[in-house]
């Protein structure tokens, strides 16, 4: 089931495809990312086109067919909710201004407080002790001794080579690292479909000279990345701003797959591996071992 | 030209964002293939020594200009009172004999409309008190548009860089402000 504004690789594998409103069709209040002391307020601007619908409109519908409609809209509009979320703000912040106003303004902004990674546990250790099994700063950790883990969840802080790092004999095979930076064109995978963003800073393979010379690479000629999990094609632009062992495809590019199942646009995610980090069970997205050759 | 304007550049803060390419095309209602104004990326030395530098160009405004000089249907004039560059498509036929003399890319045919585009500083915003859009959208403020006797006298502007074609060729009223490294290596003129 697929919301979205675009046809993106995720809408071509629906079942069912919805056409959702966009952020200049509808109201809505923005936070920030990282804690700045900022919200922003969308207008709606335009009615949103044919079928073109909010979220909160189908699934208060599917709520309903599941017998769960009061509980999940509680009877409120989207308006309703947005009313509600600024009277909560107000009861906290008087400073924070009513509907009306932040629809008008757009913006509310309180100037940023400085602010000290633990500086009330170092201030008032006693008040205020680190949220570790001691109440201290811990060099060894009980916590992590206890998972039993020492390989890959040391107590004390090791370096521990990553699998598919320089140390890998997989290397071998793969010789190089490929990392996934993001592009200033999109956001993740948004506006990769966009032909001025495209223009702007179109998809490309960062290269060294001297790897790509090595492999027959020129500028802005076509090569394919494999590993044994994926493949894709992609023009390689050469450089002596990556270091030599190390290439980058920007993340984000729309997964574009031929009938071999190589990704032609470039899509980062078919050389990447779903194997959770130990601690965070988090996606190692640069840890990728890969050779490059001419396509 | 004493009223001559120009771009002032700080390549010292140019991140490269393409915000300036984009604000451009928006306000020209360009299609994909031009980019009236465009920025370029200078790379030097060899890893782990490497030094970059971003340079955003549309038209240099030159106090010399090629197009001016040498376009058959005399649709390019140079303004008496600030030097502008400003191209009539009216006059215009198309040949594209201004793509190929000027030395910086500037003019660039529209299949669209059969007729070159060119930056002429946003001067159709000017009566409405506007500068032009790059200026307001760069986010780290690396373009200004000033008048060439201030901007060429503050401290280290320079007229020609690593990269562009030597300034002797067109006299461009645009300035830099640009690392050492932008300055090595000059091209020299062509020898015709």
């Amino acid at each position: 089931m697929v919301s979205d504004h675009f046809m993106t690789p995720s809408a071509k594998f629906a079942d069912i495809l919805l056409p959702a409103d966009n952020s200049l069709e509808r109201c809505d209040v923005g936070v920030p990312w990282t804690g700045e002391r900022y919200v922003v307020f969308g207008n709606r601007v335009v009615e949103p086109p044919f079928e073109c619908r909010h979220e909160y409109w189908w699934l208060s519908r599917v709520a309903a067919k599941l017998g769960l409609v009061e509980k999940f809209t509680e009877g409120k509009t989207v308006e309703d909710w947005l009313r509600e979320i600024v009277a909560e703000a107000r009861e906290k912040d008087p400073d924070f201004p009513t509907y009306e106003e932040l629809s008008q303004q757009g913006v509310y902004r309180k100037d940023p407080e400085e602010y000290v990674a633990f500086s009330e546990e170092i201030r008032d250790p006693a008040g205020h002790p680190f949220k570790t099994p001691s109440g201290k700063i811990e060099i060894f950790s009980p916590t992590l001794y206890e998972m039993n883990m020492p390989d890959t969840i040391p107590a004390v802080p090791r370096y521990i080579p990553a699998w598919e790092g320089p140390e890998d004999p997989l290397r071998a095979r793969f010789p190089l690292q490929c990392i996934g930076p993001h592009a200033k064109r999109r956001t993740h995978s948004t506006f990769d479909e966009t032909p001025w963003m495209e223009e702007a800073e179109p998809q490309r393979m960062w290269i060294s000279t001297q790897d790509a010379v090595a492999r027959g690479i020129v500028e802005e000629s076509l090569a394919k990345v494999f590993n044994d999990r994926g493949a894709l094609v992609i023009r390689a632009h050469l450089t002596q701003r990556i270091r030599p062992g190390v290439i980058a495809i920007s993340q984000g590019a729309w997964y574009t797959p031929d009938e071999k199942g190589v990704c032609r646009r470039g899509c980062i995610n078919v050389l990447t591996s779903q194997r959770p980090t130990p601690l965070a069970h988090g996606n190692a997205q640069h840890t990728i071992l890969v050779e490059v050759e001419r396509a | 030209m004493n009223g001559q304007v120009g771009f002032y550049i700080d390549t010292t803060r140019c991140i490269n964002c393409k915000t300036c390419e984009i604000a451009c095309k928006d306000i020209n209602d360009l299609a994909v293939g031009l980019r009236i104004r465009r920025v370029r990326t200078f790379e030097d030395g060899e890893f782990p020594n490497v030094s970059v530098y971003n340079i955003s160009i549309s038209c240099h405004h030159c106090e010399d200009p090629a197009c001016v000089r040498n376009c058959p249907s005399r649709a390019y004039t140079k303004r008496a009172a600030d030097g502008i560059v400003i191209h009539d498509p009216a006059r215009c036929i198309g040949c594209r004999y201004c793509s190929w003399v000027c030395p910086y890319g500037a003019p660039q045919f529209d299949p669209r409309t059969g007729t070159m585009k060119k930056c002429n500083l946003c001067i159709d915003l000017a009566d409405a008190g506007e500068g032009p859009v790059c200026v307001g959208a760069c986010p780290t403020r690396a373009i200004e548009v000033g008048p060439l006797s201030e901007i060429g006298a503050r401290p280290g502007a320079a007229i020609a860089i690593r990269c562009l074609p030597p300034p002797e060729m067109t006299k461009p009223s645009s300035r830099y402000k640009v690392r050492p490294e932008a300055l090595k290596g000059l091209n020299p003129m062509p020898s015709s």
